[in-house]
């Protein structure tokens, strides 16, 4: 499932966007994979959670 | 097409060449009195002028006989390893301590870690994309607590991943082309670094 939740980096208030699953997330508009995507608020995109299990060190 | 047209065009074609100039203005001016750590100091004299798809490593070997291995994504054409040895391998040895500046053609991506190792992420001291990459994997630049800058040619914004460099472990500044430095701070990822991000007519300033 896709997590978003609001977090403060200093004066800075970002949109944090993850899977609860340990899944990459697909940015929509951009056909984009990430692991997980800050971004500013509003946010310009939405995300879908993948199947692909996050693996960390892969290229 | 009429002249009111032609003229737009012009005018467009005139402010490309100028970001163009400004981002060859700015790569290249001399690198030097970059401060490596404490207890060395990188002294680059050369000048260099970055070329479509040239990808720049400037390192500091800290101990003879030291071998690396670069991890790029894409076809890699060339690696000029900075101590005149140049082939399209990615690992390479260093026979003597040193700073030296690695040349690769071209690649598309960097991946993790992008000296294979985390600990020799500690012997970068900057960074020079070639417009050819397009993406920094996860951990690309983790522990590269001595990354003094990375400069961005690309054309587009570049897509990082969140832990693509640490948030809080150094000070790396991100130039990148001047008409892409709001689009950057505001980018999905780069936001976490949008008080660190320049424009590359900034370069040497």
């Amino acid at each position: 499932m896709i997590v978003q939740k609001e977090v403060n980096l200093g004066s800075r208030t970002l949109l944090h966007t993850y899977s609860d699953s340990n899944k990459y997330i697909l940015q929509v508009e951009t056909n984009t994979k990430y692991d997980e995507a800050y971004d500013v608020i509003p946010c310009r995109y939405t995300y879908v959670e993948t199947e692909e299990e996050i693996k960390k060190g892969e290229e | 097409m009429g002249l009111k047209n032609r003229i737009e065009n012009n005018t467009n074609e005139i402010k490309k060449v100028n970001e163009k100039l400004k981002v060859l203005n700015g790569f290249v001016r001399p690198l030097s009195n970059l401060n490596f750590s404490q207890s060395a100091t990188a002294n680059y004299s050369a000048t260099y002028t970055i070329k479509d798809n040239e990808t720049y490593i400037f390192i500091h070997i800290p101990t003879t006989n030291k071998a690396i291995t670069l991890r790029f994504g894409g076809t890699i054409t060339s690696v000029d390893w900075g101590d005149g040895t140049t082939d399209a391998i990615l690992s390479h040895t260093y026979s003597a301590t040193g700073d030296y500046v690695i040349k690769v053609i071209s690649g598309t991506s960097i991946c993790s870690y992008i000296l294979d190792n985390l600990d020799d992420n500690k012997c970068i001291l900057k960074c020079y994309l070639s417009n050819s990459i397009l993406s920094l994997n996860s951990g690309a630049f983790s522990n590269c607590y001595n990354l003094q800058q990375v400069v961005i040619n690309a054309d587009t914004v570049i897509t990082i991943y969140s832990d693509t460099f640490s948030t809080d472990a150094y000070n790396t500044k991100f130039y990148v082309p001047d008409n892409l430095v709001e689009d950057y701070k505001v980018a999905t990822n780069w936001v976490n670094f949008a008080d660190r991000i320049y424009p590359l007519s900034s370069l040497g300033e």
